[in-house]
């Protein structure tokens, strides 16, 4: 019988770096040529919610030191790749093994934004915000009623120019998760709400007082989705100044880790 | 030996030799409309018509509709199994590959057989599932995920022969029910994303053997090779991954072919590609092919032909013929004779941008700029298709066709695409639009013409099957978690019932005891129901 030696593991260790995927370099080290790639790709694919060059829009801006799901580069790889579940991250359901690589490098080569220098004043934002009632459809950091976006770390995830949109044009950059639902029963009660869930059969709100409602769409006499006008819309009235330092307020919300500031 | 002795083991032999009552034989399948009360094969019948000839369950009492028991799986993928029914027997399949048995009095599981599917076995271009079983005499069939074919015998889950049937590793796989014939068990693959060669399979239903296979893409030399550039036949894609149907009468196999590969990158495969996104007549004992019609030559949408093909005789344009029809996914509804693959009839039932219309030999005229771009390219119906492997359900009777139908756009994307074995090998994909901008619908065409009848809407796009039955009425499901019943007639809506998971697969009707059933999986269970007892069923609603 042939003696187990060094010839053998010799061998087994040139067949277990065989067998080792190639992605073990780290994004970071993608060549240029690669990273060039994967920004061609992404501009395609990813730009429509994350903005060109990553600045953020409607998804969250990618150019900041920590992306918090995706510290580890597998898992930012796994995230271009399946998307993340339970938010409007889809998967890419198109890209190959390399351009999903060269996206994920891309998007590590983005680097830091430098802290956008807003024109408005924070903390005049700040009492607008409560002023103007947002807190009676926005949570932030655990204040207020949820029927819109928990604000908390909106600062973090989108960029000024969307938050500005999203003031003074709704309809344009809401989300279809806070759609604006108006309906009318049998007896002719009309209901105004956001919806929270539907399907063939039912629709469920909340409504403008804050209360859970559900219906049966056969027992409605009209069942609207407004897309033109929101509930947002009454928000729409400020001066220049005023929404500059709103925005300004709001891009300081970071999330419980940053802290607003 | 006392004689008592002798007697007792001449009996016990006797019981063993003897067939057992409930045995499912060809001819029972042959005939498995007379046999309204058991469910024995994927679509139902041989024609594939999904309509159950029990008429208990009625436009009248269907409102009545309650469950009557519901079997939780404890798994988490999707279960998308139509049950079959046997002698009081449900059989399910249960993601991945798991096959259990189960009382259908009251759902409570007999036995279950797991084949064990190693965790790194490859499903590229479809989920970890198992749509259905085939059976015949007293045995079950069934393919796994890695690609094995197995035979259980049916009282008790215990292996009768496992027949490894293609590679798992280059992206084969099982999720299809087979289909058991005279001896025989046919058997499709999965794996067209992973540019497999596809090909479509029959075995000795008692040793597990290959009796013959006919490969879906011609190999060089062969006819309909020429149709492929270079070497491209031999990633070609042309999965055979949903369940066909067969004439016992002609001898012939209706299967559906998949898509070519890449999906939606095809500038390395010029030409028509045969046979994929066909459907193909197939001699039953000899695999040997004797039509083939393709509804969608040199595809570069990911349309692949995989949507159940039902067998109709009817009266058309003043004769008598065999017809074979199908909805397919790229939106065209088709009238074939299924004697001689002639083409008949193609009708648009849903939104496209793609075609301007079919040609009198049924092949499309393209609209130019509909392919897939880099930048993208905005095109209707989606890459899911106006409809997909959801069955539709055929109603003799009314002569309806009802199509789980997706109104939906997609934009389409270009991309490199390089084969490596065991990865996907697509070359693009697509965009979807906001959940808002598309709906889904149960429609009903008039089979011979493919005209609509009515249609009921459904706030997303189908992904269930749809069951027709001789009560009148239809039932189906939507991927929110309705499970739903509609007047056969008018589309108007009886009855609905949250089932709390996607319907993402086709209902059954069944019957024990002078009782009907409806059964149908949806998230991660069996939900099985009949009519609760009122005023005009003489029972008492207290």
């Amino acid at each position: 019988m042939r003696k187990k030696g060094p010839g053998g593991l010799a061998l087994l260790a040139a067949l277990l770096l065989l067998a080792a995927p190639a992605a073990a370099q780290p994004l970071a080290d993608a060549g240029a040529e690669d990273v060039a790639h994967g920004k061609r790709v992404f501009d395609i694919h990813c730009s429509r919610c994350h903005g060109l060059d990553g600045v953020g829009g409607e998804g969250p801006n990618l150019m900041r030191e920590n992306l918090r799901r995706s510290t580890e580069d597998d898992a930012l790889i796994e995230i271009v790749d399946n998307g993340i579940a339970g938010t409007d991250m889809p998967g890419h359901g198109s890209l190959n093994t390399r351009e999903i690589r060269n996206v994920a490098a891309y998007v590590r080569s983005l680097g830091v934004a430098p802290r956008e220098d807003l024109p408005g004043d924070p903390v005049a934002g700040k009492e607008l915000y409560e002023m103007t009632l947002c807190s009676t459809c926005h949570i932030v950091n655990g204040e207020g009623i949820a029927m819109g976006p928990d604000l908390s770390d909106v600062g973090l995830l989108r960029g000024s120019v969307y938050l500005r949109e999203s003031i003074q044009d709704p309809p344009k950059v809401v989300n279809p998760r806070y759609r604006t639902v108006l309906l009318e029963t049998a007896d002719s009660r009309t209901v105004m709400g956001v919806r929270t869930g539907e399907d063939t059969f039912t629709i469920q709100l909340i409504d403008e007082a804050g209360r859970h409602r559900s219906f049966r769409k056969s027992e409605l006499r009209e069942l609207q989705l407004l897309a033109e006008e929101s509930m947002m819309m009454s928000y729409a009235d400020f001066t220049d100044q005023e929404l500059d330092d709103l925005v300004a307020y709001l891009a300081t919300l970071r999330g419980p880790e940053g802290g607003s500031e | 030996m006392t004689r008592l002795r002798l007697l007792g083991t001449l009996a016990l032999i006797t019981l063993i030799a003897a067939p057992a009552p409930g045995q499912v034989s060809y001819s029972r399948l042959e005939n498995a409309d007379d046999d309204p009360d058991a469910w024995l094969m994927y679509s139902g019948n041989y024609r594939s018509e999904r309509f159950s000839r029990l008429d208990q369950i009625n436009k009248e009492n269907v409102s009545r509709l309650r469950p009557a028991w519901i079997y939780q799986t404890g798994t988490i993928g999707r279960v998308e199994v139509t049950p079959l029914v046997a002698d009081g027997v449900m059989y399910i399949a249960e993601p991945p590959s798991t096959v259990a048995a189960l009382d259908a009095h009251t759902g409570r599981r007999l036995w279950r057989y797991d084949p064990i599917v190693p965790d790194e076995t490859l499903n590229i271009g479809f989920p970890r599932t198992n749509r259905g079983i085939a059976i015949l005499g007293d045995t079950i069939f069934f393919g796994t995920l890695d690609a094995r074919l197995i035979a259980l015998d049916r009282t008790q889950g215990d292996v009768r022969w496992i027949t490894q049937i293609a590679d798992n590793a280059v992206g084969y796989a099982v999720t299809a029910a087979p289909l058991a014939v005279d001896g025989k068990v046919i058997v499709g693959i999965s794996g067209g994303e992973a540019g497999v060669r596809g090909f479509l399979d029959a075995y000795d239903a008692e040793t597990g053997e290959r009796v013959w296979r006919w490969w879906s893409v011609p190999a060089e030399g062969e006819p309909g090779n020429d149709t492929w550039g270079g070497d491209s036949w031999k990633t070609g894609g042309g999965a055979t991954w949903l369940t066909g149907s067969y004439d016992p009468e002609l001898g012939l196999l209706y299967w559906p072919i998949g898509n070519p590969a890449p999906d939606w990158n095809g500038d390395s495969r010029p030409g028509d590609n045969l046979y994929t996104d066909s459907l193909v007549a197939l001699d039953v004992n000899t695999g040997e092919m004797k039509w083939y019609f393709q509804y969608t030559p040199h595809d570069v949408h990911d349309w692949d032909a995989n949507q159940i093909p039902v067998l109709v005789d009817a009266e058309f344009e003043g004769t008598m013929r065999k017809l074979v029809i199908h909805a397919n996914r790229n939106a065209f509804y088709y009238v074939l004779d299924r004697e001689t693959g002639q083409f008949l009839r193609a009708t648009q039932y849903a939104t496209q941008t793609w075609a301007e219309r079919i040609d009198e030999n049924g092949r499309p005229v393209r609209i130019p700029g509909t392919s897939p771009s880099e930048e993208g390219t905005l095109v209707w119906p989606s890459l899911a298709g106006s409809t997909n492997w959801y069955s539709p359900a055929y109603d003799p009777g009314r002569m309806s066709l009802f199509v789980p139908t997706r109104e939906m756009s997609s934009i389409y994307f270009k991309s490199e695409a390089e084969y490596e074995p065991g990865t996907p090998f697509l070359g693009g994909g697509e965009r979807r639009p906001d959940a808002d901008e598309t709906y889904g619908a149960v429609r009903a065409l008039d089979a011979l013409t493919g005209e609509l009848k009515w249609e009921f809407r459904q706030l997303t796009p189908a992904v269930s099957g749809v069951l027709a039955t001789a009560g009148g009425v239809v039932i189906s499901g939507t991927q929110e978690g309705n499970l739903f019943a509609l007047d056969a007639d008018t589309g108007a809506a009886l009855w609905d019932f949250y089932v709390g998971g996607g319907v993402r697969a086709a209902p059954m009707s069944f019957a024990l005891d002078g009782t009907q059933y409806i059964s149908v999986a949806a998230g991660q269970s069996i939900f099985t129901f009949a009519v609760a007892p009122g005023a005009d069923a003489g029972g008492n609603d207290d």
